[in-house]
C-alpha cells in the first residue's frame, strides 16, 4: 500500500449497509424557480441504495412533486402522489399554473449492448392533477454498434420544454439507430395538449466516425428569446462558444444551420434552477429546506452576448 | 450479467467480514476551482466491466464542486454515482481506493484528464480501472460478476459550460 495515501478502515456495517442488501433510502432533490421567479417547485423520490464501498448505487425510483408559492426556505409541499422513475426535467410555469415533470426508470442493457429505459412526461396543474403529455414506452437511452464494446447517448430521446411564456409546449423526439437518425418537434397547446404546430423535422448533421462506428452529435435543445425553438449541435464546424443549430419558430419556418452562443442552451426556457436575477436554489436533500443565495454554478435564461 | 460490485460479492463470500479500505491520494491543491460549475457531459465510452464494476462519469447535466480539495462531479438526476477526484498534475485528478479481504484485494482507480478548457467547453479523457488479485476469496467475483481480473472503462468526454 502507498504509505502516503489516506487510509480508513471501515466495519462491515459501514462499509455494506447490510452486506448485499439494498435499503430504502430517500432524498429531496431538484429545486427550480418558477418562471417569474416567485415560487419553487423540486421533488421527493423514495429508492432502493446500495453501499459497495467505491459508491453507492441506487435503483426502483419513485419520484412526487413538491411545489410552493414563494421561495422562503420552509419545505415545499407535496402535490402527487409517488409516481414510477427518477425526475430528469422539472419546469414550473407558475404564470399558466402547471409543472412539467419528465421521469425515467432504471436502465436496462439489451441484447445488441444498447440500453433502454422508460420515460415518461405528465403535466402536473398545482392542484395536484397529473396528466401525460408523452412517453409511458421504452426509448432507446444508450447506442452500442459494436455489441457493447463501447456506447453513447441518444439524443433525447424524448423532452417535453415549455416556452417562456409557457402557453406552448415543444415535444422533441428522437429515434437512432447504427445507420440512421431521425429527429422531430411539435408545439403544443400547454393548456388542452393539442397539437399548435407540426411535427417538423430536425435535419441531423453527419456523424463522425470512429473504428467503423458512428457517432451521432450530441443535441441541446433551448427555447431562443425570439419564442422559437433550437437544437444546436456539438462539433458541428462553429465557433468557439457556439453551436450551430436548427431553429423552428411556432407556424413558422426551419431555419438551418444558425450560428448561437452555447449559453443561450441553459436554461432552455425561464424555469430552472437559477432566476433572472442569477440567483441559485439548493434543497438540503434530507430535511427539504430550500436556500436560496446568489450564487449559481449556472446562468440565467437568455443568452449573454 | 451479475450486477454486484466487488466489495459486496467478497463480503458474501466471507460472511460479511469487514474489508480495509485505503483511499488517496488527499487533496493537495486549488486546480479545482477552473472546473467548478455546472457542465453537460456527453462522449462515447468504451467498457468491458460488468454493469456491477463500471464507474462510468456521470452524463448529461452535472454539478462539479470543490469539496476540501477534491473534485466532486454529481449527475444533477443523480442518475449515475457521483465520482470525487482530487489533482494529481494541472490536467490530471484521480482517485484510488483499495478494499483487501483475507484472501482477495481489490483496486479501483479513477482517472480524469482534462485536455481542453475554455470558457464553454471542455474535453478530455476519463478512464475507470478496476482490478483484483485472483486470490482464492476473489472466486466469487470471478464466477458471478462475469470478471477477469482487470477491467476498463474509458470515456472520451466532452463538456459544455451550464
Amino acid at each position: 500500500m502507498n504509505a502516503g495515501r489516506r487510509s480508513a478502515l471501515l466495519s462491515a456495517t459501514l462499509a455494506f449497509g447490510g452486506c448485499d442488501s439494498w435499503e430504502e433510502d430517500s432524498r429531496y432533490s431538484y429545486p427550480v424557480f418558477s418562471d417569474d421567479g416567485a415560487g419553487i417547485a423540486a421533488v421527493y423520490m423514495t429508492f432502493e441504495a446500495q453501499d459497495t464501498t467505491t459508491h453507492t448505487r441506487t435503483r426502483n425510483h419513485e419520484t412526487q412533486v413538491l411545489m410552493k408559492e414563494d421561495t422562503s426556505s420552509t419545505v415545499p409541499t407535496a402535490i402527487t402522489s409517488l409516481m414510477l422513475g427518477q425526475v430528469r426535467d422539472l419546469f414550473f410555469m407558475r404564470d399558466e399554473e402547471y409543472i412539467i415533470l419528465g421521469r425515467h426508470n432504471d436502465e436496462v442493457e439489451r441484447s445488441d449492448g444498447s440500453s433502454e429505459r422508460t420515460i415518461w412526461y405528465d403535466r402536473v396543474d398545482l392542484d395536484g392533477t397529473v396528466t401525460n403529455i408523452a412517453g409511458g414506452s421504452t426509448y432507446l437511452s444508450m447506442l452500442s454498434c459494436d455489441g457493447g464494446s463501447s456506447s453513447s447517448s441518444t439524443a433525447g430521446p424524448l423532452k417535453v420544454i415549455p416556452s417562456p411564456d409557457g402557453t406552448v409546449l415543444a415535444l422533441f423526439e428522437s429515434t437512432s439507430s447504427c445507420s440512421e437518425r431521425s429527429m422531430q418537434v411539435t408545439f403544443l397547446d400547454a393548456a388542452d395538449l393539442s397539437v399548435l404546430d407540426g411535427p417538423h423535422t430536425v435535419p441531423d448533421v453527419e456523424p463522425t466516425w470512429s473504428g467503423g462506428t458512428p457517432w451521432w452529435a450530441t443535441v441541446d435543445l433551448a427555447w431562443t428569446a425570439e419564442n422559437g425553438f433550437a437544437a444546436g449541435f456539438w462539433g458541428a464546424s462553429a465557433p468557439v462558444d457556439h453551436l450551430s443549430a436548427t431553429t423552428i419558430e411556432v407556424g413558422g419556418t426551419v431555419t438551418e444551420a444558425v450560428i448561437i452562443a452555447m449559453d443561450c442552451f441553459y436554461p432552455a426556457t425561464t424555469s430552472s434552477s437559477t432566476n433572472a436575477d442569477g440567483d441559485g436554489v439548493e434543497i438540503n436533500e434530507r430535511t427539504g429546506t430550500l436556500n436560496t443565495s446568489a450564487t449559481s454554478y449556472v446562468g440565467a435564461y437568455g443568452c449573454s452576448e | 450479467m451479475n450486477r454486484a460490485g466487488l466489495p459486496v460479492l467478497m463480503c458474501v463470500s466471507l460472511g460479511c467480514a469487514g474489508p480495509t479500505v485505503h483511499r488517496g491520494p488527499a487533496p493537495s491543491s486549488d486546480l479545482v476551482t477552473p472546473l467548478v460549475g455546472g457542465w453537460r457531459i456527453e462522449g462515447p465510452t468504451r467498457s468491458d466491466c460488468p454493469a456491477g464494476v463500471d464507474r462510468s462519469l456521470p452524463r448529461g447535466e452535472t454539478t462539479w464542486t470543490d469539496r476540501a480539495g477534491r473534485l466532486h462531479i454529481a449527475s444533477k438526476t443523480q442518475t449515475t454515482p457521483a465520482v470525487s477526484l482530487v489533482p494529481a498534475s494541472d490536467r490530471h485528478f484521480t482517485s484510488q481506493t483499495e478494499v483487501a479481504f483475507p484472501g482477495c484485494s481489490g483496486r479501483e482507480v479513477l482517472t480524469l484528464e482534462v485536455a481542453q478548457l475554455d470558457r464553454s467547453w471542455a474535453r478530455g479523457r476519463y478512464v475507470a480501472i478496476f482490478e483484483h488479485d485472483g486470490g482464492p476469496g476473489c472466486d466469487r467475483l470471478l464466477h458471478e460478476a462475469h470478471m477477469t481480473d482487470r477491467c476498463e472503462t474509458h470515456m472520451e468526454w466532452q463538456a459544455r459550460r451550464l
